[in-house]
């Protein structure tokens, strides 16, 4: 009852403001923050069943070795599935499954969700959630929402009216400062089970919005993520490197993204990595924006928030990321990955859906999102083609880095697959040992293209 | 597992997942050789690549009856195999601590559709006129290129200084830099004569991107990054060599007797590269250039000052006189240059504006001294990326536009200048126009690849269709290989991608622009057209014929 009051109010809200700027919630609601509410918004207590507990924050394994700090075996190995779903029994969890996953359980008989008890580990450092409080009063957005104006580096919109809103929270989640991984791979997976190895890289991701250090109101010319990528395979690839650096302003700064190539050691701007641009490493299954559920400007869609749902997703999945106990070998199985190696649970859930604008275009004309309401850059997302016809569905595959209070999250390992033809890409999957790793800041040139083009080897 | 065909040292901690990875996939790319230390990155890649190429065209009879061009029209018939070629690429890479090491890159190559022999006019050679060539034998400065042999492409070290904080990189030794934004023309931009230019290649695969033509050069070149906005960098050569062009009775030369010496043109000694002389080669040493780059919100400005020794050479007689004929380069050429990258609505737009003083202009065959002055070039390109729609899942189109001029000519030399009202000849010896080739004040040029993809047109295969267009539009540029009105080139091919790892193409490319006629000097020889080509609008026309298939199959392991 609770969800479709909410649902009611959200919408009515954004009736009210529909097309203007939307100011921030009032002073009242605000103050369910830190009662019933969350920092970051998130309801504080479970469900009536039972079945979603309240937030107790982030469970350490007790076989965690700090000497390999980016290494995260799994806190619930012991941990026996609640319910097995599978094309037999879909119907009976209809409700609480993505448009995409039942599609995919229908279709394949060998696919499965195994279900397990649910634990909301959300792990944030303390600045970001004052932040988020200072937000629901503070943070607004302006320019069709396309901009925020007056947000601290904490949940932009902790109690979120409206759908641009939802995936604001999604584009400035929590990431740590600065995480480095090497050896990530791209797997694209065809519909026999072949594997290509469709990218190798080494990947820092860099967040200069959340240096512990700044205080402060984010303005419009930072830029929030910035990200570098140097490749290593296919050898064709080998010698490549990308920077992306994403601005607050997506309107007038937006992306800005730029390749070196090997043998000519100088950079060109690479607008191709934006928006339904085939994915570099998985073009056959996922486009650009698909990457980590949603990566990418606002401005093609109209978002609509729909309400929140209790829904199973892919959580706490350390299993899927555990070299030992899933190598490529055994998670990657034909039309799936392996469900032994997918940790699903049952959480409340954002539902957005997003229609491209009249005059924009974009692959997928229509698509929903489901975001987590402790993690908003986990979840689902279903896209659907030019017919109406549903097309590709994005799961990410995240877990908490609970080694220490307020360490932050995994969540941009992701998988996309492509019910039109049976392909599907395991994206971002670390094949080294060490892990993600929580790192020093790198000086700020190793994200300037120059100095990407004055170190450039090949 | 396949077997495993790449010898890359990596940290142990990558290269086991990776080893893992492999394991499954049947697409083994890498593996370990342990070095113990994980700061040590070493890499070994070995590409090949296999083409076979036929010629489609028939042969033009003006063309192949004048005795200048018999060697590179008879070499091959129509439905000849005209290339029957391996190519190896090797590269290693040593890099300690990321920013330190050395690289080697080296190629070898066989062509089997190559032999020493020139096939000459079958009716010049009855009549005992010969060739270019002597006793109709390729020389050895021309066989090594096209039939077999290897070469060292890189070659330098390389290591990074922190000043403040700040990273200067620097590398010694054979390498290549080049900058501004071109995307297509090597003759335009700042990257002008920035390194040798593989004219070979860029005519037998046309759109290439110049990215794949510049040849490497010993030199010393750095790179700083200033502050977070302002880069600098700079390079100083320690070597000197020409761009490499078609050679005489080769498929794509359009007259025998060039590039290199020991031919002979009717008689004529052609001694191509001078060691001595006033027209000598130049010095290894001499030339350098400097940059600097601005990022700004607008997008990154950047302003260069090159001067150096020109690479594309003019070919002389000692006093003009034809009693023989050799190459020369203009020296000490002055470049100011700027240039800007930006994006628009998703478009990336690159544009440069560049003022050459004291460079070669088009000279006529055969002048004492070659004709100098300044000239004006800009280009403005553009790369888009089209999504899915319903013709293809997605596509990539590059354009660029070029623009030169001539800003003034030399008084000592202008004499030479191969220029509409100036030392340029039409077919009879009057005075030539644009028609004949002779350069305008101005010239204008354009140059479009369009490429469509589908993914998974096959199992694990996805499809490109390349189609590159190129021309000339308005007027002769006053600068060598600038462009010439209505000559240009085109391709359409289809490209298979298996596994992001084994590729295939094919392509049909020909060559367009047309030429007057002209009386044959030889014309009493039994057999032989007494009309011949004359004049030539530009250098893609003697070309006309030579329109060929080829299919290549390149993989890296």
């Amino acid at each position: 009852m609770i969800h479709r009051t909410k649902i009611t109010l959200a919408a009515l809200i954004v009736a009210a403001y529909a097309g203007g700027a939307i100011a921030a919630v009032t002073a009242e609601e605000a103050k369910k923050l830190g009662t019933t509410l969350l920092p970051w918004g998130a309801e504080k207590a479970g469900n009536k069943e039972g079945t979603i507990p309240e937030w107790t924050g982030p469970v350490k394994a007790a076989n965690y070795d700090p000497k390999v700090p980016g290494a995260r075996p799994d806190p619930f190995a012991n941990e026996k599935p609640v319910l097995s779903i599978d094309g037999k029994n879909v119907d009976k969890y209809a409700d609480k499954l993505g448009e995409g996953v039942k599609a995919m359980l229908k279709k394949y008989p060998s696919y499965r969700i195994d279900v397990y008890p649910t634990h909301r580990t959300a792990n944030y450092p303390k600045f970001f959630l004052d932040n988020a409080v200072k937000n629901a009063t503070a943070c607004k957005t302006t320019d069709n929402e396309l901009k925020i104006d007056g947000c601290y580096a904490g949940t932009p919109f902790p109690i979120p009216k409206t759908g641009n809103e939802v995936m604001w929270n999604r584009l400035l989640k929590y990431d740590n400062h600065v995480t480095d991984v090497k050896g990530l791979v791209s797997f694209l997976v065809d519909p026999q089970g072949n594997v290509t190895i469709a990218g190798l890289y080494d990947f820092t991701s860099y967040y200069p919005i959340f240096d512990p250090k700044k205080t402060g109101v984010i303005a419009a010319k930072d830029p929030y993520e910035k990200i570098r990528i140097d490749y290593w395979n296919p050898a064709r690839k080998a010698g490549e490197k990308l920077v992306i650096h994403d601005n607050v302003d997506m309107v007038s700064i937006g992306r800005q993204a730029w390749s070196y190539l090997p043998g000519q050691r100088r950079v060109k701007l690479s607008p191709d990595v934006a928006y339904d641009t085939p994915s570099p490493t998985g073009g056959t299954a996922a486009v650009v924006d698909d990457s980590a559920v949603f990566y990418g400007a606002l401005d093609r869609f109209d978002f609509k928030l729909v309400g929140k749902k209790e829904m199973y997703i892919p959580y706490n999945a350390y299993k899927a990321r555990d070299l030992k106990q899933c190598p490529p070998e055994t998670i990657n199985k034909k039309l799936h990955l392996n469900p032994d190696c997918v940790r699903w649970e049952l959480h409340r859930v954002w539902v957005v859906e997003a229609t491209v604008k009249p005059g924009q275009r974009h692959m997928y004309p229509k698509r929903t999102f489901y975001w987590d309401e402790d993690l908003p850059g986990v979840g689902l997302a279903d896209s659907y083609d030019a017919a109406g016809q549903l097309y590709r569905t994005v799961h990410s595959i995240p877990v908490t880095f609970y080694e220490a209070e307020g360490q932050g999250h995994g969540t941009d390992p992701f998988v996309v697959y492509d019910l039109s033809n049976g392909y599907y890409t395991n994206q971002m999957y670390s094949t080294d040992p060490k892990g993600w790793e929580v790192v020093a800041p790198h000086p700020e040139h190793f994200y300037s293209p120059e100095a990407l083009a004055g170190s450039g080897v090949r | 597992m396949k077997r495993n065909r790449k010898y890359r040292i990596i940290p142990r901690r990558i290269a086991q997942g990776v080893a893992a990875a492999a394991l499954c996939s049947g697409a083994a790319h890498a593996f370990e050789i342990p070095t113990g230390n994980e700061n040590l990155n070493v890499r070994w890649d070995n590409t090949v690549k296999y083409n076979a190429g036929w010629r489609i065209d028939e042969r033009d009879r003006k063309l192949g009856d004048s005795w200048g061009m018999q060697g590179g029209e008879h070499r091959f018939d129509q439905g000849e195999m005209v290339t029957n070629r391996v190519d190896l690429l090797s590269e290693f890479d040593f890099i300690y601590n990321k920013n330190h090491g050395f690289r080697i890159s080296g190629a070898a190559w066989y062509d089997a559709a190559y032999d020493r022999d020139v096939d000459g006019n079958p009716a010049y050679q009855r009549a005992g006129l010969g060739t270019a060539f002597p006793r109709n034998r390729l020389t050895d400065s021309v066989a090594r290129p096209y039939t077999s042999s290897g070469e060292i492409l890189d070659a330098f070290v390389f290591g990074r200084l922190e000043v403040g904080g700040r990273p200067i990189d620097m590398k010694a030794g054979r390498h290549t830099v080049y900058w501004g934004e071109s995307l297509f023309s090597p003759i335009h931009g700042v990257s002008y004569s920035q390194g040798p230019v593989d004219f070979r290649k860029a005519l037998a695969t046309p759109g290439s991107e110049a990215k794949e033509l510049f040849l490497p050069l010993n030199q010393l070149s750095f790179a700083a990054q200033v502050t977070d906005k302002l880069s600098i960098a700079g390079q100083y050569f320690l070597e000197w060599k020409p761009y490499r062009l078609a050679e005489g009775s080769t498929y794509f030369n359009t007259f025998d007797p060039l590039f290199q010496r020991g031919t002979n043109f009717l008689g004529i000694p052609y001694h191509g590269n001078l060691k001595s002389g006033p027209h000598e080669i130049p010095d290894d040493t001499g030339s350098w250039g400097v940059n600097a780059k601005l990022a700004t919100e607008l997008g990154t400005f950047g302003v260069y000052y090159r001067r150096f020794d020109d690479k594309i050479p003019a070919v002389l007689s000692t006093g003009g006189t034809f009693g023989e004929l050799h190459n020369a380069y203009a020296e000490d050429v002055k470049l100011i240059g700027l240039s800007m990258s930006t994006l628009v609505g998703g478009t990336a737009i690159g544009a440069e504006i560049v003022h050459r003083k004291d460079t070669a202009l088009n000279t006529a065959f055969g002048s004492p001294e070659i004709a100098r002055g300044d000239t004006w070039h800009a280009l403005a390109n553009a790369i888009a990326y089209i999504g899915k729609t319903a013709l293809f899942d997605s596509a990539t189109l590059l354009g660029e536009v070029t623009y030169s001029r001539l800003a003034s000519l030399d008084s000592k030399t202008k004499a030479f200048y191969a220029g509409v009202g100036h030392a340029c000849a039409d077919s009879f010896g009057g005075r030539g126009g644009r028609d004949d080739g002779c350069s305008t004040r101005d010239a204008w040029g354009f140059g479009v690849t369009f490429t469509p993809t589908w993914f998974a047109v096959l199992p694990q295969t996805d499809l490109t269709m390349p189609i590159h267009f190129d021309t000339g539009i308005k007027g002769n540029s006053p600068v060598p290989a600038g462009g010439n009105e209505g000559n240009g080139s085109w391709s359409i091919g289809l490209g298979f991608d298996y596994q992001a790892k084994y590729k295939l193409d094919i392509a049909y490319t020909d060559y367009f622009g047309d030429y007057n006629k002209g009386p044959n000097p030889l014309a009493f020889v039994p057999g032989i057209s007494p009309v011949v080509m004359g004049t030539a609008s530009g250098g893609m026309a003697p070309l006309h014929d030579r329109g060929w298939l080829s299919v290549t199959f390149k993989t890296t392991f």
